[in-house]
């Protein structure tokens, strides 16, 4: 059995053991989970722990303890190796407003070399994006800055994706274009894409693993 | 899509810190040039406050290395503080969350910073460096002897100046940047509801009190505060030296007037976006910016009360008139200024950023004549 556990490849994304708490608020004890390929949809109510699961799967927040692998990859002891595997779009707009979208693919395709140009330019289609290509992003809706996070996102190349409520601000066009991403996400068994949203995922939702925060506080 | 060209980090943040600098100098490039101005002529006072710049570190050339070490450190602490002021600009908060997600090397984070804090630098080193060719043209016969040691103690604070602003920078990265967000989650889970009290209070706390407190306005919070410190120390000063009077009355309006300028353009800027988000409130646009105005005079009123109490206290021959002047050219020329600030910061314009300095400087020069006269002699 032990060597079996040792042979089996690494899940796309393991959490052990993890803890974080707020000042005055745990908001996981102990916590632990194997994120499988395809989607999984983080569900909960507000201030159940979603967007604060994706920033510590992300990075973005340390955790008081615990770890987290991408591919066997350790956040704390590789995190540069982990970063590069983990790709995370938060709730807001980007915060690199400064650039057009054009450069900040630029940036973030040096940070990722395994990102897919190819699959860049079919979001960029998809989300209708090619009329603002080259404005600065703190001139663009934010509807149009998600959409430039979420298509940079969605062809990082990186095998766990992390969305944060990205169907917010988006319009009908770009939402069944994103939906439709999903729905191919959840089909592909080499890749973790996971969303946390209070909106339906469409046609992805059937094939979704689905992991409800409510449920680990009871 | 034309070919995506990459870019590196410490590309895009020169770029950001690059057009964040330029906008800072375009809003206080007014008051420099006035203020070079006010010095003596625009060339000559120019050239000889270059040359003043490093006047102390290179006649350190000469002294005991003792103080040739401590006037370094003391230009390398100017160099720091320079970097701290503009460590906002050189450095945003707001990409912490992002910046950790990404799989940035921990060298090319300090590249960047090395980058950002020399393009910081850069006025404050052109101004020592004109100041040492200034030298350089000159040789008065006391630097000839010791000019390696200059050039070597100049280049050494040049260099512990990046130094200590990259440590700055790196410190600030390190900071626990959600505490403030992590106290308004906590906050939010717990249900608190609205202190019970008059609305005005009310409104009081969630627009002004909460955002100085919290975290939206701390630059404004901490500003207040020293703002206060120092205007209490100005009358603790007259307190023990009733002597220079005069010198504390004038330091004191003129760091008033100062710190309440600077005050009320920091809380405009902090406070006025959440203000604008109340357009569609029952709230009035005109309460909330007289409720700014208010908060950034606190101080000086506090101060004020300070003053002319340690006055009372020391100062036997005050002449109550020329007092009551003082004190009300300072408090409706602050209120004035400020007003005026506030008005224009919605669209400055170069003219009355022009206007708004002669101002400053008639006020200015108005309260300095009425220190002088408050104790009689």
């Amino acid at each position: 059995m032990k060597d079996d556990a040792q042979h089996r490849p690494a899940p796309p994304l393991r959490v052990q053991g993890l803890s974080f708490r707020y000042a005055q608020r745990h908001v996981f004890a102990d916590w632990s989970h194997d994120f499988s390929g395809g989607l999984t949809w983080i569900r909960g109510s507000n201030g159940s722990g979603k967007s604060t699961l994706l920033k510590l799967l992300a990075g973005a927040l340390a955790p008081l303890t615990g770890s987290i692998a991408a591919l066997g990859i350790d956040i704390q002891s590789q995190p540069l190796a982990y970063r590069r595997q983990v790709f995370w779009c938060g709730p807001g707009p980007v915060v690199f407003d400064h650039l057009t979208p054009t450069e900040y693919f630029g940036f973030m395709a040096s940070l990722y070399p395994q990102h897919d140009a190819q699959a860049l330019a079919q979001h960029v289609e998809g989300f209708a994006l090619a009329p603002f290509v080259h404005s600065p992003l703190a001139t663009l809706s934010t509807g149009t800055q998600r959409k430039v996070w979420i298509a940079m996102a969605l062809s990082a190349g990186t095998s766990v994706t992390l969305l944060d409520e990205p169907l917010n601000a988006l319009d009908a066009a770009s939402a069944a274009h994103l939906r439709s991403c999903l729905a191919q996400a959840a089909q592909n068994p080499d890749r973790a894409c996971l969303v946390a949203s209070h909106e339906d995922l469409g046609a992805a939702t059937a094939q979704a693993h689905l992991l409800d925060l409510e449920l680990l506080r009871k | 899509m034309s070919t995506i060209q990459l870019l590196s980090y410490g590309q895009i943040r020169l770029a950001w810190c690059q057009a964040a600098l330029l906008g800072l100098l375009r809003r206080w490039g007014i008051y420099l040039t006035v203020g070079v101005l006010v010095l003596g002529g625009a060339g000559s006072s120019a050239l000889a406050l270059a040359a003043a710049s490093v006047l102390p570190l290179l006649h350190a050339a000469q002294q005991d290395p003792l103080t040739a070490l401590f006037i370094t450190l003391a230009y390398t602490l100017a160099g720091g503080g320079l970097v701290w002021g503009l460590a906002p600009l050189l450095w945003p908060r707001a990409w912490a969350e992002v910046e950790r997600a990404l799989p940035l090397a921990p060298g090319d984070q300090r590249l960047s910073d090395l980058a950002t804090v020399l393009l910081g630098l850069t006025p404050l080193f052109a101004v020592y460096l004109a100041g040492a060719a200034i030298w350089w043209a000159k040789s008065p016969p006391w630097l000839l002897a010791v000019w390696a040691r200059a050039l070597g103690l100049l280049i050494t604070a040049m260099a512990l100046s990046v130094a200590l602003g990259v440590a700055i920078l790196w410190r600030r990265r390190s900071l626990p940047v959600s505490a403030t967000s992590q106290r308004r989650a906590s906050d939010g889970a717990h249900g608190r509801s609205p202190t019970p009290g008059p609305r005005l209070w009310v409104v009081a706390r969630a627009l002004l009190w909460l955002p100085l407190w919290r975290g939206r306005a701390h630059r404004s919070a901490h500003f207040l505060g020293l703002n206060l410190l120092t205007l209490w120390a100005c009358a603790s000063g007259l307190t023990l030296w009733p002597q220079h009077a005069a010198w504390w009355l004038a330091a004191f309006a003129l760091l008033a007037q100062a710190f309440s300028t600077r005050s009320s353009s920091l809380l405009h800027s902090e406070l006025e976006p959440l203000h604008a988000a109340c357009a569609a409130l029952p709230l009035s646009a005109l309460w909330l910016s007289r409720s700014r105005q208010i908060v950034a005079l606190a101080p000086l009123l506090s101060g004020l009360l300070a003053l002319c109490l340690a006055l009372a206290w020391a100062c036997p021959v005050v002449q109550p008139e020329v007092l009551c002047a003082y004190a009300a050219v300072m408090l409706g020329g602050n209120v004035a200024l400020n007003a005026t600030a506030a008005r224009n910061s919605a669209s400055p314009r170069k003219e009355d950023a022009a206007a708004r300095v002669t101002w400053w400087l008639v006020i200015a020069v108005l309260q300095i004549a009425l220190a002088s006269e408050v104790v009689a002699r």
